[in-house]
């Protein structure tokens, strides 16, 4: 526009002095003005709506990625919250060893939830000590994983199935003892002796020559334990651990063997069942064991005599013996004398059936016990035989008996209150192991922890003693942990599987 | 003549129209910028929020399955061997390194133990443990993330 300025440039309104080229131009810039009116609206609009868009794809993407995140997130998530599930379940039926319900509840410290239920092999409710099949759900929002594991009772052997010598720097073994009281455990009096590990949670009290007869290790267990009057046990046959032992209470035991307890224990069934497995001998011509010399004892199955196990009934029958074949009994009341025969049949030759352990369950009052009898065991092997003494009572030893077998007396355990009290006394004489609440030892008592003399350390199930006797206070996991494909969904991994 | 006038009258009004057309457009322009810049840096927040929600998952997780690997018995304090209940505090950079503190840290990570039933200080077994993590920003302590599982004896 510099330079001169053009005819156009100097008309003015109404100058009617315009040239007629200076109106043609006139006219053009005019045409070329209502060209130009709203271009740089349209061009900003224009530009307004690219910049939308593209902001537009900014912001889904951004917000899609943090959904993604998400919802990774929230996968990882649900997965830990079904093994958190899974292990709530396992707890649960751990502790209360009954049947379990399935539960869902939410995780209080994270967001989500689980649901899971426990059943038995074949799909029923799961029922106690039955191996279990878990299933836990974690819902994370709008995600669920399911898992599924298997699990059963971790067998833990409370008796040892060889002699142990305790090694102060050793493993804390349940079974690794002669003679253990969770409460107290008391040795006084002389030639007492025990060939094994002595051990409690709180006081051993040691007095009088036993300790040179044949203790293995003293061992107070946690930090109230404590020996008492143990000067003449050498140190390297004294220690201590921090950790106290955990043996499960008889009712525990009882819950994990049997459906219900003590209730299936002391049953109608039971009773009919325990019933023909007590025999007698026939007549008094020959007292060996066989089908044809003996038979059954009669024994109640109603009332108070049918969970009795005395020196009335016993000496009512042929050599003042009762014979016990395979399985486990249930009894509320023993007292035999030493005129008495308990003649334990583990090899179950008074029936030609299958051999196995004998296993006597005493609960249901805190009367006294006392057992002063010859007892026999058949096979010789005292891991064939188990007493399990839930009472808040004492059970004695004396007069010379010689028990084959363990006897398993912890009625409370951990708990509160004094719990069961075996008394070993006059010469009683017992080749195995003594785990109890408490445990006293007097005038010439021994108790052998002794070497395996039956099984040779094999591990069948099915026939093993200490398998079939060893318990464990929880039931753990065991493996086969999946992933369950959820409807609809298809499977985790490219090669077909989901575990 | 009359033409001419009409038109350069009309050419008259419409002076300035260019100007506001060019202002309008301006103002437009301005407010989708005010408005694509927010949504910039919104979007700018909410990547920056994500990596670290991320990162802070990742943590969550390590530090569950740490827990887990140490077994039932483990302890916070585990050179002592009791008082296993406790709380842990470690510190990772932006990048989820671990750290030997809090300087530099861009999260927190706090586990905390807690068992239904101790012993001297040691779960029973028949403890139901409880193990809970958040993770937060270090700087301002905003949280990130939350966790939580259970240990029993024999879990998985």
């Amino acid at each position: 526009m510099g330079g001169h300025p053009s005819t156009f440039d100097k008309l003015r309104v109404g100058d009617c002095r315009a040239s007629p080229e200076a109106q043609a131009e006139m006219k053009n810039r005019v045409r070329f003005t209502r060209k130009e009116r709203g271009s740089a609206l349209m061009s900003s609009l224009a530009l307004t709506a690219v910049l939308a868009l593209t902001m537009s794809g900014i912001s889904l993407l951004a917000t899609s990625h943090a959904n993604l995140q998400r919802t990774d997130g929230d996968y990882a998530l649900s997965m830990q919250i079904a093994e958190a599930g899974i292990n709530y379940e396992l707890n649960y039926m751990s502790v209360n060893h009954t049947t379990c319900p399935t539960t869902s509840t939410s995780m209080p410290g994270a967001v989500g939830s689980f649901s899971v239920s426990a059943t038995n092999a074949d799909g029923s409710a799961w029922t106690s000590p039955n191996p279990a099949i878990i299933t836990a759900s974690g819902t994370v929002r709008n995600v669920t994983r399911k898992i599924q594991v298997s699990a059963d009772f971790a067998k833990l052997p409370l008796f040892a199935a060889n002699a142990v010598v305790y090694a102060a720097s050793g493993t804390q073994d349940t079974a690794s003892y002669g003679v253990f009281g969770v409460k107290n455990v008391s040795i006084s009096g002389s030639a007492n002796c025990v060939y094994g590990n002595v051990g409690s949670n709180n006081t051993i009290s040691l007095s009088g020559d036993g300790e040179t007869k044949g203790y293995g290790v003293a061992v107070a267990c946690g930090p109230s334990a404590m020996i008492l009057n143990g000067g003449n046990l050498p140190s390297t046959r004294r220690t201590t651990t921090t950790t106290p032992m955990a043996y499960p209470a008889v009712s525990t035991l009882a819950a994990q063997k049997f459906t219900n307890g003590f209730t299936t224990l002391s049953s109608v069934a039971q009773l009919l069942a325990q019933a023909g497995r007590i025999r007698r001998f026939v007549g008094t011509s020959s007292y060996t064991l066989s089908p044809s010399n003996t038979t059954l004892a009669n024994w109640p199955i109603i009332g108070t005599g049918a969970t009795t196990l005395n020196h009335t009934f016993v000496s009512s029958l042929p050599n003042s013996s009762i014979i016990l074949t395979p399985g486990d009994y249930y009894l509320t009341n023993l007292t035999l004398q030493t005129q008495d025969n308990l003649i334990l049949d583990c090899q179950n030759l008074s029936t030609g059936g299958p051999p196995g352990q004998i296993n006597i369950w005493m609960a249901g009052n805190t009367t006294n016990d006392s057992f002063a009898a010859s007892c026999a065991g058949v096979s010789n092997d005292p891991k064939m035989f188990r007493i399990y003494y839930g009472k808040s009572a004492t059970i004695s030893v004396t007069a010379d008996s010689h028990i084959q077998g363990g006897i398993y007396a912890v009625a409370v355990g951990s708990g509160t209150g004094t719990g069961a009290t075996v008394s070993l006394s006059g010469n009683a004489n017992y080749t195995y192991a003594v785990l109890a609440d408490n445990v006293t030892m007097a005038s010439g008592t021994q108790v052998s922890l002794i070497n395996n003399t039956g099984d040779g350390g094999i591990s069948n199930p099915a026939v093993d003693p200490m398998i079939q006797s060893a318990f464990g206070v929880n039931i753990g996991f065991t493996g086969q942990w999946q992933e369950l494909v959820a409807a609809g969904r298809s499977r985790v991994f490219a090669d077909g599987s989901n575990n | 003549m009359a033409l001419t006038t009409n038109r350069a009258q009309y050419l008259g009004r419409r002076r300035g129209l260019t100007m506001i057309e060019t202002l309008v457009a301006v103002m437009i322009i301005s407010i989708s910028m005010v408005g694509a810049i927010g949504i910039f840096f919104s979007a700018l927040t909410i990547n920056n929020w994500t990596a670290q929600r991320s990162v802070a998952a990742s943590l969550a997780r390590e530090a569950i399955e740490q827990a887990k690997s140490q077994g039932f018995y483990w302890c916070t304090t585990p050179q002592t061997g009791v008082g296993c209940d406790g709380t842990v505090t470690t510190y990772f950079d932006k990048n989820g390194s671990l750290l030997g503190s809090s300087a530099g840290a861009r999260y927190t990570v706090v586990m905390t133990v807690s068992s239904s039933s101790l012993t001297n200080g040691i779960p029973d077994n028949s403890a139901l443990r409880t193990v809970s993590v958040s993770v937060t920003r270090t700087i301002d302590n905003a949280a990130l993330e939350s966790s939580q599982t259970y240990l029993t004896w024999g879990g998985v």
